[in-house]
């Protein structure tokens, strides 16, 4: 296993299978590759990334990357399934809340965009081309509930000749084939108030599993708010503690586990059931409910 | 529910798609190779042929200078730029301490990757309310768990030093 600081968190690399060392060396520098690209693609915080540049050049036409422009239609399109509640263009009410440090060098970033323009992501417009996007306000786009899971799928994609995968990136997990001892992967689900102990485990492989929750990162500026933004109410989402999202893709995971959070209590559940998904919830006051097919994953 | 079956079938798509349009991202000027993270120790990984704004001498054991400035097609204020090559840094807190190996290559930071990781969170600490009251589960054979996504910024120490080493 190897750890890396990638995307403003640690990712995990866990390879199961007989190859050798440079294979396995191979392995990592691609699967690394892979996600650091989508990084320089989709990151809000680095002023050089592909997110940023476009951001710089409202109503014009730009060619971007490829990835960005993937987690552009992703993003959109569950913007557009929420009725904007869950919304991208939603970085800079994020910046202002102090959500603007690079996690690597620490400079904070300032995109100077006008916070009170009534973008939103209406105003993103995708070519049918596949590469090209139109921003027709100005904006600063957070891809953060998408960006991840992408760079997620990617690396497992990289890593798909071995035997046994997982992929860890701050507790956004997918698993592959089978653990290190040939079995079924277990993937523990964190619990809210005590983040070193377990509120229940699961058995699956092949899936990807994200949990999106309000318990770790705050503002600097104000303890009350944390990253997951309302851009209705212009406060934090309230209502959960955590969403959590099991997707045979990380990226469908990651989106679909942070709208349901966004979405509240009352349509949370209902929200991942109607993607034909599996979660579960955990409420402010600590009460769980899950899915019916999540019952299919708990090993206690 | 057709648009439940659009996002399906975007994320279904999207990993073929990023493949399809040439993965590596390359800054529109400057670092024609893209990153190339290389992880041998002292590596001299010599990428795009610009000059490097103003190298001076560095305290580091790392290679000789060979950055790029990467920052042509910024219009952003001076931006700063890091010596190729492979740096080490760690840091402490009350919580443990890490280490971490730093590559520059192309003037930025390619990979940083944890070489030693010995944090400690104790619950008994952090919730001591809460501790008693949760139950004990067994963990054998739990390699991943699932939560949400903690910043990293408790890491910067160590990360910074080993950058201080980089800068050129």
């Amino acid at each position: 296993m190897e750890s890396f600081l990638l995307m403003g968190t640690v990712v995990s690399l866990r390879l199961v299978g007989d190859g050798s060392v440079a294979h396995m060396r191979d392995s990592i520098d691609r699967a690394i590759r892979a996600m650091r690209s989508v990084e320089e693609a989709c990151s809000r915080f680095d002023e050089e990334s592909a997110l940023r540049d476009l951001c710089r050049r409202p109503g014009e036409w730009v060619a971007v990357p490829a990835a960005l422009f993937q987690a552009l239609s992703i993003a959109r399109q569950m913007a557009e399934m929420t009725a904007g509640i869950f919304d991208p263009t939603v970085g800079r009410a994020l910046e202002l809340q102090g959500f603007n440090r690079h996690y690597l060098t620490g400079q904070e970033s300032d995109s100077q965009v006008p916070l009170d323009t009534g973008a939103s992501w209406r105003d993103i417009e995708l070519n049918a081309d596949g590469r090209q996007v139109r921003l027709a306000a100005p904006m600063l786009l957070d891809l953060g509930a998408v960006a991840k899971g992408l760079a997620i799928d990617l690396a497992a994609h990289e890593l798909g000749d071995w035997p046994g995968l997982s992929v860890d990136a701050g507790g956004d997990v997918l698993v592959a084939g089978s653990d290190p001892e040939g079995a079924v992967w277990r993937v523990g689900v964190e619990h809210p108030l005590a983040p070193d102990s377990l509120l229940t485990q699961m058995e699956l492989t092949n899936m990807a599993v994200c949990t999106s929750g309000n318990y770790k990162r705050r503002s600097p500026k104000n303890e009350a708010l944390h990253h997951l933004w309302d851009p209705a109410q212009q406060r934090s989402a309230e209502g959960l503690k955590s969403c959590t999202v099991v997707a045979p893709q990380a990226v469908l995971a990651d989106v679909v586990s942070t709208a349901a959070f966004l979405l509240g209590p009352d349509r949370a559940l209902s929200f991942i059931e109607e993607m034909d998904l599996a979660g579960l919830v955990v409420r402010e006051d600590m009460t769980v409910q899950m899915t019916k097919s999540m019952g299919g994953y708990i090993r206690e | 529910m057709a648009a439940s079956t659009k996002l399906l079938a975007l994320c279904t798509a999207a990993v073929g798609a990023v493949y399809a349009g040439g993965y590596v991202y390359t800054q529109p000027s400057a670092q024609a190779s893209g990153v190339t993270p290389q992880s041998s120790v002292g590596g001299n990984p010599s990428s795009s042929p610009s000059p490097s704004s103003s190298p001076t001498p560095s305290s580091s054991s790392g290679s000789a200078p060979s950055s790029s400035s990467g920052s042509a097609s910024s219009p952003a204020a001076a931006k700063v730029t890091y010596r190729d090559g492979t740096y080490t840094g760690s840091g402490s807190n009350v919580y443990g301490t890490l280490s971490v190996k730093l590559t520059v290559s192309g003037g930025k930071i390619s990979s940083v990757k944890i070489t030693s990781y010995n944090m400690h969170y104790p619950s008994s600490f952090i919730y001591p309310q809460i501790a008693h009251e949760v139950i004990q589960m067994q963990t054998y054979r739990v390699y991943n768990i699932t939560g949400a996504t903690a910043s990293s910024y408790n890491f910067a120490e160590a990360v910074y030093y080993a950058l201080q080493k980089a800068k050129a």
